[in-house]
């Protein structure tokens, strides 16, 4: 079985130098070699270059991976371990033959918002009744994990909600100076329309008119899983989308979906007719913060007299390299009091479903994250990313931290209904 | 069985080593071998040694017919530390002294273990560097003598010991072999370091014959402070700031009002007897040392100095020989003297010359104290009647312990030392036995210095 | 010969979760930071020393070989387990126990990172000096097992220097303090062996080390030759006069030119000879320091002198510096990096000499070097597929270390022997010398299980060395 050339190389360029183990959180909270990328890097080597372990032994290095792509700035190869990661779960599934679970959910629930919502109100309801068991023999914690673990980070799916209410709540803006796309993401609609809800309004503070299209996930999920062909299909399908619009730019506050969305480029790059599309699309997809910052922040704003903290979110500031723009934007808020904490880039654990996948593992590494917080004495733990909020409030609950975990959108939305 | 039983043995050993070492550098004289008379011992024979190849042929000799073998510099060590249970040849290493290679631009050189520190300096100095090697009898001892012993002086604040600054040795083991070990380079970690075994194994594991050193150039200024304090809290607060600071003095020096009573004064203002009296050396370009003067003054003044001094030149030259003579002015003005070393946690500096002081004032002797504040190190002299000496030393020991160091005697009279034991019990104390008798199966090289007798 | 029922023996010491022995275990121990490899049987986990001690005595009673472990960060094939067995992993035992400042002493477990103890230490106004390129993943015990360098041991010494204690778990389980928390303990030196002893001696498993206060401010030179002779003879003359800076550090073009391909850090690509220079002190004592160093350089055809100030622009040039050797693999993935230290006065000649080498070999060598040290780094590239020029590259490398120890120097300054020079072993040692060591290694590890096969050359009649080839 031959293996993509780029990859092939990028194995062979690893040198074991070791810088890795550095950036790693999986590796600080258990000291195995294969945790680290230069180990996990050796797995994929062993098993497809040289043929010394079978596919399925090198699961774990492989599956415990977050692919935050803490370790590539610690490379000096520059190495893109999570690409090589991505690269070995499709290996992995394409040998295990592709299972209806995942054909469901990548291709059925997340092409469709409509659906995905009633889905997510399904499984919510299976943990709420106890019905836990028919969502297992559906078979869809297998895809998931066991949800019962993560019961307490899902928050309580609202009555109404999906992009098709969400779409509703843009209103007329008088001049607007910018026309952008709001790309939900999977999260905000189906369990927290109140988020989008100030999204649309922080947007609409800067004068942008704002539309929220049908837009399909992201895809990062099923590529996440090794499902490439599918997030290629929702790829494509969103660039159609996105043809239909006259935008300035399309704006999310879900740091995976933007980090992901710049990427369609190089996940289209063989596709001829798509590379093109793929770059248009590409090139306007904004963070909200970087958004935000670029046009320029609006400081008419009540004030919030708080200790805020900031974590990275590793599709923010590894994927996409955007540091400065959340915490500018925090330290704009009057009031507030900007306290950086210790290895504030480090991932949560959240890492998409790894939460839920790897419920031991993502507790170790969110428990290292929260001793941080805790140092810091902060009153509200802000980020830009929907998992991220969600994993750190748990974890802030679980650890007894009193501290306030919201979207830097929310804070922001909070001060300038303070005028 | 150490020692030669038979005269005819010691005869035929005298032949031997005539014929290794020429017949004017043995003698088996009494008159001349008395005068190297140790621990109660004479030896048979005086062997002056020129090269490492016949100190190789020499302990070879020794090892073959069980003779104990005496490497001896200038035998300023010789009264220090655990007593010999044999000696039957000493091996004077005087005659190697030459600088063997002078690298002016590595800063290093090599030298025989037999030149004395004070003439290697001196050299040194006529190409602007030196050797930051400062221990108490400098204008004799013999640097091989003083790295066998682990000697160390004020300096040790700044370069640290003598592991930090040996590059090279070069030993003969116990069995006539010739070692090199280090080399002439800044690092080096080929192989297991035995330079730093040999450094203090007081030539129980081999005799230095020849060694490479690290030199340093001399500094371009050089100024001492000396700083009086009533008492030696003022002093101890000082040094406590000191060290917690980016300040890097050369040298930080104590000495009380009675280790000082027997030399003259060190500044213009005599110290009484509970004074105690700070000696700082400050050295490096223009700029660190008027910054250091001017940051350690003021911290002075904070800590209710009197009388500071900034001494230059010839006066300070004078004040720190003044300060290394201490120790022999108080040893020879009360030979019941003995002078031990406590060395504990740098903050426990305090409690332990108080210690010190309230042991002397129990058994109502006179306790004067010297030490290397920058390493926790104090040099307590106890001028002890032979009766009450034991249970000095075992108090010292127990309060040295229990603010976590340890206290050993130095110099002392010869019933002091015997009685005073070997080395503390420790849970590596196994091994440095095994590690001898692995080394010196016959057990002929300084038989009963620092680990005691073979048991 | 680890069989199943001692592998059930170690799980039942250490929990089953702190043993490992699927076949993707073993392969991940099977290395660390150059090409060599080593199958090892079973990898464990302690946590604590009595568990170190309890491991010990069961592998003891068996004769087992074993390989204690960090990070596998080390450069010479220390802790490559070629003769199978265990391999003790000691990353969990990771704790600081103790920062006095006071005292000037940090207590650490084993496994804690270099870096990690440094971040605890910066915000108390304390630095533990010795600072190995690889100190963000590289652990303390390591650090000690091969008594590492790296750039500020220029002036503050290497690690052996701020060991003041070594708690040891010895070979048949028997734990013993060397050294302690006050200078000066009479006997042997024992620590001393153990520091640098790459493991053969004993497994470290508490230390105490000694930490100074920060200096007050530090600049960071960029000088810019011409000429790498040029650079090398700035160097020398630097130390000449009198000059102790922070750290120096020399660059060659290629080196440069990796770096900037792996990080723009504004090392230039087009000179000859580069050298860092970090200077510490206090404000008016650098600006001398740096009026005088600037001189020394242009006399020795520096085109250009840059002056970093800030934190962050000290920073990216270190990062540069400290990433060269993982950098190199965008070159070329595979490289013998060799360690040769030579008297500071013979850098210009040895230089030199590995130009002629690299010529006459037909291989490129980058070279890097904490000049003021004379330890160099020169590594010599190959195409791994290529076994003509992977074969060149070897031979050069011996011919470059010949070099070193002819020109007075040492086989390595600090990345230790490990597996890589001890075939050079006999070549710098005299038999005698190498009969001591081997007298220090049997009163250690008299049955010889203690990461066997490294550091010493072998005994004619040991056999226990010998590479053992474990099938996965």
């Amino acid at each position: 079985m031959p293996i993509a050339k780029e990859i092939a190389e990028a194995l062979r360029k690893c040198n074991k130098c070791g810088f890795c183990l550095a950036g790693c959180p999986i590796y600080k909270v258990t000291g195995v070699e294969w945790e680290t990328a230069r180990g996990r890097i050796e797995m994929v080597r062993s098993a497809l270059l040289e043929h010394r372990l079978e596919l399925d032994e090198i699961e774990d290095p492989v599956g415990n991976c977050l692919t935050c792509n803490n370790c590539v700035p610690h490379c000096p190869a520059g190495l893109l371990t999570g690409d090589i990661i991505f690269y070995a779960r499709q290996e992995i599934l394409k040998q295990r033959g592709d299972s209806w679970v995942p054909r469901l959910v990548f291709r059925k629930l997340l092409t469709r918002p409509s659906l995905l919502h009633q889905a997510s109100l399904l499984l919510r309801l299976a943990d709420i009744t106890g019905l836990r068991a028919v969502a297992r023999k559906t078979g869809l914690t297998r895809l998931i994990g066991d949800a019962g673990h993560a019961e307490a980070m899902v928050p309580r799916t609202p009555a109404a909600g999906g992009v098709t209410a969400i779409a509703r709540l843009p209103r007329k803006i008088e001049n607007p100076k910018y026309k952008v796309a709001y790309f939900t993401g999977c999260y905000a609609p189906n369990l927290a329309p109140e988020k989008a809800a100030a999204t649309i309004r922080v947007l609409q503070k800067h004068q942008a008119e704002v539309t929220v299209p049908e837009f399909a996930c992201c895809g990062l999920p099923a590529a996440g899983y090794g499902d490439t062909s599918s997030a290629r299909d929702l790829a494509r399908r969103n660039i159609n989308i996105a043809r239909q619009l006259e935008v300035d730019a399309i704006v999310t506050p879900c740091a995976s979906c933007s980090s992901f969305l710049k990427d369609y480029t190089k996940l289209l790059a063989d596709e001829p007719e798509w590379s093109a599309k793929a770059k248009e699309f590409s090139d306007k997809i904004r963070d909200l913060s970087e958004f935000l910052v670029d046009i320029g922040l609006v400081t008419e704003m009540g004030e919030v007299r708080k200790k805020v903290t900031y974590h990275d979110p590793c599709h923010l500031a590894h994927f996409q390299k955007i540091t400065e723009p959340p915490r500018t934007i925090l330290k704009s808020i009057s009031g507030v009091e900007f306290i950086e904490m210790g290895e504030a880039n480090m991932c949560c654990g959240a890492a998409g479903t790894y939460a839920f996948k790897k419920y031991d593992l993502s507790m170790k590494v969110l428990a290292r994250k929260m001793g941080n917080v805790s140092q810091t004495g902060a009153d509200i733990l802000a980020s830009s990313c929907p998992a991220c909020v969600m994993q750190l409030a748990s974890g802030a609950k679980q650890h007894k931290i009193p501290v306030n975990t919201l979207e830097i959108v929310e804070i922001l939305d909070q001060a300038y209904r303070m005028t | 069985m150490i020692g030669l039983s038979s005269s005819s043995a010691r005869t035929d050993l005298a032949q031997r080593l005539t014929e290794i070492s020429g017949l004017g550098n043995v003698s088996t004289d009494r008159q001349m071998t008395k005068t190297y008379e140790v621990d109660g011992l004479v030896p048979t024979a005086v062997v002056f040694a020129t090269t490492t190849e016949q100190v190789s042929r020499v302990v070879r000799a020794g090892n073959e017919s069980g003779a104990s073998i005496i490497p001896w510099g200038s035998g300023s060590k010789q009264t220090v530390g655990p007593c010999l249970s044999a000696a039957d040849i000493v091996l004077c290493l005087k005659p190697i002294n030459q600088i063997i290679e002078l690298n002016t631009s590595n800063f290093s050189v090599e030298i025989g273990a037999g030149l004395s520190n004070a003439a290697l300096q001196k050299q040194m100095g006529k190409h602007n560097l030196f050797f930051p090697f400062d221990p108490l009898y400098l204008e004799t001892s013999t640097i091989g003598g003083e790295l066998a012993t682990n000697a160390s002086g004020p300096w040790r604040a700044a370069y640290g010991t003598a592991r930090d600054i040996v590059l090279g040795i070069t030993a003969v083991t116990p069995t006539g072999d010739v070692i090199h070990t280090g080399g002439r380079t800044m690092k080096n970690v080929a192989g297991i370091d035995l330079c730093k075994l040999l450094i203090g194994s007081w030539g129980t594991l081999g005799i230095i014959t020849e060694t490479v050193l690290r030199l340093f150039p001399l500094p371009k200024v050089s100024r001492s402070l000396c700083l009086t304090f009533a008492g030696i809290e003022d002093a101890f607060r000082l040094v406590h700031r000191l060290l917690s600071s980016p300040l890097t003095p050369g040298a930080v020096e104590l000495i009380d009002g009675i280790a000082g009573r027997n030399s003259a004064p060190i500044s213009d203002s005599p110290l009484a007897e509970d004074e105690v009296q700070l000696l700082i050396d400050i050295s490096g370009n223009r700029e660190e040392v008027e910054w250091h003067l001017k940051e350690i003054s003021a911290l002075a003044e904070e800590n209710q100095v009197r009388h500071p001094t900034t001494l230059e030149d010839e006066a300070a030259t004078c004040a720190w020989n003044t300060y290394r003579g201490a120790h022999q002015a108080i040893l020879s003005a009360a030979p019941s003297t003995f002078q031990g070393k406590a060395s504990v946690p740098l903050i426990r500096q305090t409690d332990m010359f108080k210690a010190i002081k309230e042991i002397g004032q129990k058994y109502q002797v006179a306790a004067g104290i010297r030490g290397h504040c920058y390493n926790g190190i104090l040099y307590p002299y106890v001028v002890a009647g032979d009766d009450h000496a034991v249970n000095i030393i075992n108090d010292l020991k127990k309060a040295a312990a229990d603010l976590g160091g340890f206290f050993i005697v130095e110099s002392a009279p010869f019933p002091v030392r015997k009685s005073a034991g070997a080395l503390p019990q420790r849970s590596d104390h196994t091994l440095m036995k095994r590690l001898k008798t692995e080394f010196d199966p016959n057990n002929i090289l300084n038989p009963g210095k620092l680990m005691g007798d073979a048991d | 010969m680890v069989t199943e029922s001692f592998i059930k023996e170690l799980a039942k010491i250490l929990g089953r979760e702190n043993v490992l022995s699927a076949r993707k275990d073993l392969l991940a121990y099977s290395y660390d930071s150059t090409p060599e490899r080593g199958i090892p049987e079973v990898i464990v986990f302690p946590h604590n020393t009595a568990q170190v001690s309890a491991v010990m005595k069961a592998i003891h009673r068996e004769k087992i070989p074993v390989v204690p472990r960090g990070a596998g960060t080390n450069l010479s094939g220390g802790t490559v387990p070629t003769c199978g067995g265990v391999v003790l992993e000691l990353s969990r035992m990771n704790r600081i126990l103790e920062i006095d400042t006071a005292n000037r002493r940090a207590i650490v477990e084993p496994g804690l990172v270099n870096l990690d103890l440094q971040n605890a230490l910066a915000p108390l106004g304390f630095v533990f000096p010795p600072d190995p390129a690889s100190q963000k993943s590289s652990t303390l015990g390591g650090n000690v097992g091969e008594n590492a360098g790296g750039p500020h041991c220029l002036k503050y010494g290497v690690t052996s220097k701020y060991v003041c204690g070594i708690e040891v778990v010895l070979a048949d389980g028997e734990i013993v303090e060397l050294g302690g928390n006050v200078e000066d303990i009479p006997g042997y030196d024992l620590r001393a062996l153990l520091i640098g002893a790459e493991g053969i001696l004993g497994i470290a498993t508490k230390l105490v080390l000694n930490i100074v206060p920060l200096p007050k401010t530090s600049w960071i030179l960029l000088a810019v030759f011409e000429t790498l002779d040029g650079a090398s003879q700035a160097v020398s003359d630097i130390i000449s006069s009198g000059i102790v800076p922070g750290a120096l550090e020399l660059m060659d073009k290629t080196s440069c030119w990796v770096i900037e391909q792996s990080i723009s850090a504004g090392y230039p690509t087009d000179a000859e000879g580069v050298l860092l220079i970090e200077l510490e002190g206090l404000g008016d004592s650098l600006n001398r320091q740096a009026k005088d160093i600037s001189e020394i350089c242009r006399k020795n055809k520096m085109r250009e002198l840059r002056l970093a100030k800030t934190t962050a622009e000290k920073t990216i040039l270190w990062q540069g510096r400290r990433g060269f050797f993982g950098a190199v693999a965008r070159l070329c993935p595979q490289y013998v990096v060799m360690d040769g230290t030579v008297p500071r006065n013979k850098m210009v000649p040895t230089l030199r000499q590995i130009g002629k080498i690299a010529e006459q070999y037909k291989v490129t060598i980058a070279n890097v070097a904490h000049a003021g040290d004379g330890n160099l780094h020169p590594l010599i590239l190959f195409d791994v597929n290529n076994e003509q020029e992977k074969k060149a590259a070897h031979e050069a490398g011996k011919v470059i270390l010949k070099t070193c120890l002819d020109m007075g120097g040492t086989l390595t300054g600090e990345h230790g022997i490990g597996l890589e020079k001890l075939g050079s072993m006999k070549t710098m040692f005299h038999p005698a010398d190498l009969a001591a060591m081997h007298h220090v290694k049997s009163i250690f590890d008299p049955d010889s299980i203690l990461n066997p096969g490294k550091l010493l050359p072998a005994e004619e009649d040991n056999s226990h060395h010998e590479r053992k080839e474990i099938p996965v």
